[in-house]
């Protein structure tokens, strides 16, 4: 093949190409090879890689009898030659080792004199015919904090050409004509046109770009800047998040990103956030794990496992257990601190999320930490406190209406007999045994109550060009809606610190995050008891001792307040620690490592009391209970890489090679100790009678691969980027542990075609993008395809037991998404207006999921391949516009909107497949079978339904297929202003979709639970055309009924809203406050979160849905001071 | 090339990359984890393949309580003072294919890990061969016993006879008659494996003191005596009920109706044990005695109801030994009466097990089976060694329609709150309909003939198309 390639040209790309290759095996295997030459008389052969120049010449000495003489301030050693010739002369053998090189060379007689380019330079050589119109140049490449720029591209404008700094920062550039420019970049910097006017050696200072087109794009393993990117990949800065008060820096991104669907399960500190980006790639089943469809999470170069740390054993008080309802545990991103947060990376198309392969297949979210700048020792204080409130309230029916509901239901009931006879007393307490006269306003007292929250951040950070660092620290609390003393405490520490070698070869950086997270929660979210009946007993006695209004010795009701005297706590530690460490071994050729660790471990303990628990149970020592769980999660992951780049011609190209070893162990205890004699005892599981492991759960995640990266760029035009990756997981079973990946995205900047800009004036970018490729999914648990028995606990005749741990099946595969994006990005007046538009198509394959099982196969699911076929599409748009920016006034709005589409394209053998009945070929699938709901019957007063058959059984044969129960579309407008010291941010987000409304989540109208007001349209008697069906408390036909209206559409309806998520105002002291202060800056602020929300739905959120705490609004005012 | 590379080189390269590649499949491939158990491993040693089958009992034991508490409430048992859906449907006869399908799962849990022991045991070298027949026999006889209860409560039922799920996903209803066939296949061979002594969990050998909480064969042959009853078969009920009821050595009648339900008494042929460490002696008891008024919700939710209160005769020793009352401190006082066959309520030292099989009923299995065949004689001396037991003259009966009558009432008497009887009694004797379009309208519900048999859970319909739901839901 090489001897193809014998044009210079061809020879000299070709060269550079097999060189990567070849060190990519030497650092790989590490493996040396030699270099052989022979002699010849006059000529000169040479075949050498990567020699020292002064070898080189020793070797055509000693074959020549030639003799070197060297320029003073010339370091022979530095560049290493890669030269192959055979029986050449001595003449052409020495131009090929000095093109390229810094250096000249002259013959006379027997001796080589070599001088360096500079020394020459004083003396132009002829280097073409034109000398005069020709000039090299030498230069150095700094960011304005004065750190170089190693790797900078600099660019002949005139010819395309150009060259790459070395890890200096510094260049030379030969055969640069006279009176042209030159273009410097760098990744995340503005680019800058040098004129070169004949000097000799130039300084470029670049500014960090504040262009959103040239900031810098974090895609895994490499960085681009969103102009030449070939993939999606939305950026959200920290400031941006940092304005926002939460505790989760995930529930920032809610509004901001194109095509990321955030929905909070609830208001409580803590809790989970359900994420999906572009859509449900998979099936749902009651068994399927929740984090099938996460994104794969990074931070700071360390995966971040998604799923929570609350043990399922005990579960985790009000915020749920994992995979068990609406709570889902602890959120793992309340355990990293908002205040560290640098930028958050939302990759989202094959291109983008191909590096990743086999996990990028739900999309990649990379959370990157702040680090050092060069500059003086500043110090930043920033602190904020405030309060939340709760977003909106239920309108829910008073005492009076409340009362005469509850009659009536008895009368419709035809109860009037049970209801006379002492015997039923206590079946309807909340008549005849509470006082009737008492009201109560369960809303006011369970979630009107006011939530602290309180964050203060402080940092030092600073360095020189060789060093850099930055130490922080913070400290956030926030209560709870409810009345009690509740806590959500973190304590964070944050330390980057990098360091370079004199000559920048040899770079470090250590980044450490630690955050202390103390969650002092209530074991149950109360605000399910705002639907208790008005006339409910208070809540204690006089004594103050809990209230059970008993009657006959036994409680009338479940006093909601039992459950604040059990104390529930969960500890967690979370350490990420990451080294990276990267040398230059020549210029452009980098070889580095990544050694991440992360540590996250949660302590929890829910302890009961006895007094907790209704009567007559209150002083059983079994009752007392104290139930321990610790969960422990370690991984580590190295990532060898090998990084080439190089200014081939006009074109730039990048490669990467790279390798990842990961393993995950995950360890979890839970133990229940009961039989405390008394109260006190409880903390100790020492004192407990009884002391039971619940579950001991281990687990171990082994992940391997190896990639390599691409990335081919012509003049700034033309853009190809092709990644592929192999890898192995240990989640699948023998044989079927790998799968390869891979991923194409070309990009075409028309903008700079000559006839474009001709054309269209106004345009100042335009990119079109394609990126087509195929990425994996392992997210499910370890060892599902080994066949296990657990021990059960208990034991029998002393033997303790055995049981399956699940159905097995040995054979499922990697999960396959294929993902199609086209985009088009236009810039207009000079990118103060830019649109981005994109599309997007993945269909997911070969889907892993726990297929459904009827209870009769003995487990309800089991890990298959579904060969069903899902596809989500959508369209995003973007549109940023700097709308003014003066001297005094910038004001900047930004738009994004998503239109998501899901349809299940192909489920072969579907009709015989379990889902038979769940899903139609064609359709969303988060259109559900449901009855159709065809109002009250005013005869009966009701609620009836489509009936096929019309003999009134309803079967699954009259469920119709609902619409599907998703968002339509959604976004966010961001607005910001500034003028003068002041500036405003404001972020609105809308959503537009179906969802379940209240009466799905309550019990009938009429039982003994108050209900919203609606219910008061309800059917009354014979003829009433009514919305709502009679009042029952229960009779086997309305109740029956009331179960298919839960079924049906009756309950789905319109749950859009729009939301002020976020309003930030600061004001900064004008710059004479400051100096007489001796501050560099001062800034006082006021930040707010879900301000209000506009919407139809009724009930408490549309987001939560449910009986759960809705969305937090916050009000906080902060200071921030830099020394 | 020819300078740079030595053919070894590349070979040696190739080599070392090949070490690499193979370095890296290792590293995925991962071992079990320590904290559970191979399933080939749990059938290569005796303890294990044990503990496979024990486990069982420990998580059926739950189902005795609420098997007889839904029967109770469905039949003419108890009263009712829940207010949750699920009991209340129980009580109005108005069940939903949407509520209380625990039962159901969980018993076709349990016989997945049946047949998992099954396939485990089979073609097994490992294991001692009298540990493999004991453990396929009690396998055997578990899987007659949940489908014997499955067949009574849905009627015809999906047999799953292996693991497999892709098989099992997709079955249909097999008919109750078919169900009847494999449940009474499965007694004979339980028969014929099971050991006739009480075994430990160690060997095979008798457990002394005798510990009754294994099947035995003397359990296949009480259950096949009730199958045989089941399917009208009353010659070889009456075999099968006199092959117990002759083994005095293992079974004789407790005299005192105090002593009936504690562990291992003389009476019991099966009992289960409460798994250990507890605090609690058996579920019933702590369920059923009421020490306050009923409850609201599932447990301690309910008394003997009237109907059943007024069938005991005058001077029957089993109201006052097995029925016990709370009375409230208000005015007007009000008496519940709760099942006080089991006499603990709550406590760590386990004085009673759960009764699963017991003698009486192979008594009244026998004189059913008799009367059946005319043998109004045997019947009399069987219904009166029952009723002496319980204090009461001999019975006055003398026709074999009388007969039937009184043994149906003894029956309700003898067997209430346990595990459903009185339920299925009156379905397979074609008195359903005439009580319950009494007793219904009296709890607040419509009595139908539909509401005999339970809903399949609308679930499985929806996942398994093969399925078929009962008439009326």
């Amino acid at each position: 093949m090489r001897y193809l390639f014998y044009r210079p040209i061809l020879q000299e790309r070709w060269q550079k190409v097999s060189l990567i290759m070849r060190l990519t095996t030497i650092f790989l295997i590490g493996f040396m090879f030699q270099v052989t030459a022979r002699s010849s008389g006059q000529t000169v052969t040479l075949a050498v890689k990567n020699m020292p120049l002064e070898k080189v010449c020793k070797e055509i000495e000693k074959q020549t009898g030639y003799y070197f003489v060297y320029a003073k301030d010339m370091n022979k050693n530095e560049n290493l030659i890669s030269i192959k010739v055979d029986h050449v002369s001595i003449d052409e053998a020495l131009k090929d080792i000095f093109k390229g090189l810094p250096y000249t060379f002259q013959i006379i007689d027997k001796v080589v004199v070599i001088n360096t380019v500079r020394r020459i330079s004083q003396e132009p050589i002829t280097l073409t015919k034109n000398s005069e119109s020709v000039t090299s140049v030498e230069g150095v490449v700094l960011a304005e904090s004065g750190q170089p720029l190693g790797g900078a591209s600099i660019t002949i404008v005139s010819t395309g050409k150009g060259v790459l700094a070395d890890a200096k920062g510094e260049f030379s550039l030969k055969a640069v004509p006279v009176n042209t420019d030159i273009l410097v970049s760098y990744i995340g910097y503005s680019p800058k046109r040098v004129p070169v006017k004949g000097d000799k050696f130039i300084q470029v200072r670049l500014a960090v770009a504040t262009n959103d087109l040239d900031a810098m794009v974090i895609k895994g393993y490499y960085n681009t800047t969103n102009r030449l990117n070939t993939g999606n990949v939305t950026t959200v800065k920290g400031e941006d998040i940092q304005k926002q008060p939460v505790t989760d820096p995930i529930l920032a991104l809610e509004g901001r990103v194109p095509g990321l669907y955030i929905s909070q399960t609830s208001g409580m500190p803590g809790a989970y956030a359900a994420i999906q980006l572009r859509g449900q790639n998979f099936l749902p089943t009651d068994g399927s794990p929740l984090n099938l469809n996460d994104p794969l999470y990074i931070v700071d170069g360390v995966p971040f496992n998604s799923s929570s740390l609350t043990s399922g054993g005990i579960g985790g008080g009000a915020l749920g257990a994992p995979g068990n309802g609406a709570g889902q545990g602890m959120s793992p991103f309340n355990s990293l601190n908002t205040g560290d947060v640098e930028s958050i990376q939302i990759l989202k198309d094959a291109d983008a999320t191909a590096i990743y392969g086999s996990r990028g297949a739900n999309g990649v979210i990379i959370i990157t930490t702040r680090k050092g700048k060069i500059g003086n020792t500043k110090f930043d204080l920033n602190v904020y406190t405030g309060a939340g409130k709760v977003t909106r309230k239920m309108k829910l029916l008073n005492l009076n209406q409340y009362l005469q509901m509850r009659h009536e239901a008895i009368g419709n009931d035809g109860l009037g007999v049970y209801y006379n006879d002492p015997n039923f007393k206590d079946g309807f307490s909340d008549l005849l045994i509470w006082d009737t006269t008492r009201y109560t306003d369960w809303q006011q007292l369970i979630i009107n109550h006011s939530s602290p929250f309180t964050n203060a951040q402080a940092s030092l950070s600073g360095g020189t060009s060789n060093y850099q660092f930055l130490i922080g620290g913070g400290y956030s609390t926030q209560g709870v809606l409810f009345p009690g003393n509740y806590t959500d405490r973190k304590a964070s520490m944050h330390v980057n610190v990098r360091n370079s070698s004199q000559d920048q070869r040899l770079q470090e950086s250590l980044s450490i995050d630690y955050v202390n997270n103390i969650n002092n929660l209530p074991s149950v979210d109360l605000t399910s008891t705002i639907v208790l009946p008005p006339d409910a007993p208070p809540l204690y006695n006089e004594n103050g001792s809990l209230n059970w209004e008993k009657y006959n010795g036994t409680a009338t009701w479940d006093n909601p307040f039992a459950n604040t005297l059990k104390k529930a706590k969960a500890v967690t530690d979370n350490l990420i620690a990451n080294l990276v460490l990267n040398y230059t071994i020549l210029k452009g050729l980098q070889l580095k490592s990544s050694f991440g660790y992360s540590h996250s471990q949660m302590n929890q303990s829910i302890q009961q009391p006895s007094v907790s628990f209704s009567p007559p149970n209150d002083n059983n020592p079994g009752r007392r209970v104290n139930s321990i769980a610790t969960t422990d999660r370690k991984t580590w992951i190295i990532e060898p890489q090998v990084n080439y780049s190089a200014k081939i011609s006009k074109a730039s190209l990048d490669v990467l090679l790279g390798a990842t070893f990961q393993q995950n162990t995950q360890n979890g205890i839970a133990e229940k100790a009961s039989g405390f004699a008394a109260d006190v005892l409880i903390p100790n599981p020492k004192a407990a009678s009884n002391f039971r492991l619940i579950n001991n759960d281990i687990s171990l995640y082994r992940y391997n691969s190896f990639y390599a990266r691409a990335g081919y760029n012509w003049l700034d035009k033309y853009l190809f980027n092709i990644t592929a990756r192999r890898d192995g997981s240990s989640r699948f079973g023998p044989g079927r542990q790998f799968g390869n990946f891979w991923a194409i995205g070309t990009g075409w900047i028309f903008s700079a075609e000559p006839f474009i800009k001709k054309a269209i004036n106004a345009l100042s970018f335009g990119k079109l993008r394609i990126s087509y490729g195929t990425t994996g999914n392992d997210a499910i648990a370890d060892y599902q395809y080994l066949s296990t028995y657990n021990p059960y606990g208990n034991s029998y005749q002393g033997l303790s037991g055995l049981t399956p741990t699940r159905i097995t099946n040995p054979y499922f595969q990697w999960e396959v998404v294929k993902k199609l994006e086209g985009g088009l990005e236009l810039g207009f007046k000079q990118d103060r207006i830019i649109l981005s538009v994109s599309y997007y198509r993945n269909r997911t394959g070969n889907q892993l999921v726990s297929y459904s099982l009827p209870y009769i196969a003995g487990f309800t699911s089991v890990q298959y391949n579904l060969p069903a076929n899902i596809q989500n599409e959508g369209q995003e748009f973007t549109l940023s516009t700097i709308n003014v920016q003066k001297k005094n006034i910038y004001w900047k709005t930004s738009f994004n909107i998503s239109f998501p589409h899901n349809k299940l394209i192909s489920f072969p053998g579907i009709a015989s497949s379990t889902y038979a009945n769940s899903y139609i070929v064609g359709k969303s699938i988060f259109s559900k079978f449901v009855y159709h709901y065809t109002g009250v019957d005013p005869q009966t007063g009701l609620y009836s339904f489509y009936n096929k058959s019309g003999d009134g059984n309803l079967t699954f044969n009259d469920e119709i297929l609902s619409k599907p129960i998703t968002q339509q579309y959604f976004g966010g407008v961001q607005s910001s202003l500034s003028y003068k010291e002041f500036q405003l941010d404001i972020l609105v987000q809308f959503v537009k979709q179906l969802g379940y409304n209240y009466q799905a989540y309550l019990p009938m109208p009429g039982d003994l639970s108050n209900m919203p007001s609606h219910v008061l349209a309800r059917w009354k008697k014979p003829g009433d055309k009514a919305s709502v069906q009679k009042y029952s408390q229960f009779s086997g036909s309305t109740s029956r009924v009331y179960s298919y209206y839960r079924l049906s559409d009756g309950v789905i309806t319109d749950a859009s809203f729009i939301r002020i998520k976020n309003i930030s105002l600061s004001y900064q002291l004008p710059n004479q406050w400051k100096n007489h202060m001796h501050l560099q800056n001062v800034r006082i602020y006021l930040l707010c979160q879900n301000l209000f929300t506009i919407t139809k739905y009724y009930g408490l959120d549309p987001e939560t849905g449910g009986l759960n705490l809705p969305p937090v609004r916050m009000m906080t005012a902060g200071l921030q001071i830099n020394l | 090339m020819k300078y740079l590379y030595k053919p070894w080189r590349n070979v040696f390269v190739l080599i070392l990359f090949a070490i690499f590649l193979q370095a890296c499949r290792k590293f995925v491939q991962i071992p079990a984890p320590d904290t559970q158990l191979v399933t080939t491993s749990v059938f290569a040693n005796n303890s294990t393949a044990t503990a496979a089958q024990t486990a069982i009992y420990s998580q059926m034991i739950q189902e005795s309580f609420y098997m007889s508490q839904n029967c109770g409430l469905l039949s003419d048992e108890l009263t009712n003072y829940s207010t949750a859906i699920s009991q209340l449907q129980f009580y109005t006869n108005s069940m939903t294919a949407n509520q209380n399908i625990s039962r159901w799962s969980n018993i076709y849990n349990y016989i997945y890990q049946i047949n998992a022991v099954l396939e485990g045991l089979s073609n097994n070298s490992n294991l001692a061969p009298n540990v493999v027949k004991q453990l396929m026999g009690e396998a055997k006889f578990l899987r007659a016993f949940w489908f014997f209860y499955l067949t009574n409560q849905f009627g015809a039922i999906p047999l799953t006879t292996s693991t497999d799920y892709s098989i099992n996903a997709k079955l249909p209803r097999t008919s109750q008659e078919q169900v009847y066939g494999q449940i009474i296949n499965d007694l004979k061979e339980a028969q014929s494996l099971l050991n006739s002594n009480y075994v430990s969990v160690n060997d095979t050998s008798i457990t002394n003191p005798m510990d009754k909480v294994r099947p035995t064969k003397w359990a296949a042959t009480a259950l096949l005596a009730r199958a045989y009853l089941y399917t009208k078969k009353y010659d070889l009920a009456e075999i099968q009920a006199t092959a117990v009821i002759d083994n005095s050595q293992f079974y004789q009648l407790e005299n005192n109706l105090n002593n009936v339900f504690l562990k291992n008494s003389m009476e019991a042929i099966w009992q289960l044990a409460i798994p250990l460490p507890s605090d609690i002696n058996t579920p019933d008891g702590e369920y059923f005695i009421l020490i306050g008024g009923p409850q609201s919700g599932v447990n301690n939710s309910t008394s003997i109801s009237p109907e059943l209160l007024n069938a005991f005769e005058t001077g029957d020793k089993r109201l006052s030994s097995w029925i016990d009352s709370f009375t409230t401190s208000s005015t007007p006082s009000l008496t519940y009466y709760f099942p006080y066959k089991y006499k603990i309520y709550q406590s760590g030292d386990i004085q009673e097990y759960v009764m699963v099989l017991r003698l009486a009923e192979q008594y009244l299995i026998r004189a059913e089976a008799r009367a059946m065949q005319n043998n109004l004689g045997g019947t009399a001396a069987d219904l009166d060694t029952i009723r002496t037991r319980a204090g009461l003259p001999n019975t006055t009966a003398s026709t074999q329609a009388e007969f039937l009558n009184a043994i149906l009432h003894e029956r309700q008497v003898e067997l209430f709150t346990e595990w459903g009887h009185r339920w299925y009694d009156l379905i397979r004797t074609g008195n359903a309909n005439s009580v319950m379009s009494v007793v219904t309208p009296l709890k607040g519900g419509v009595w139908s003939p539909n509401w005999q048999l339970f809903p399949i859970p609308q679930d499985d319909i929806l996942i398994d198309h093969n399925l078929t739901q009962n008439n009326g839901y």
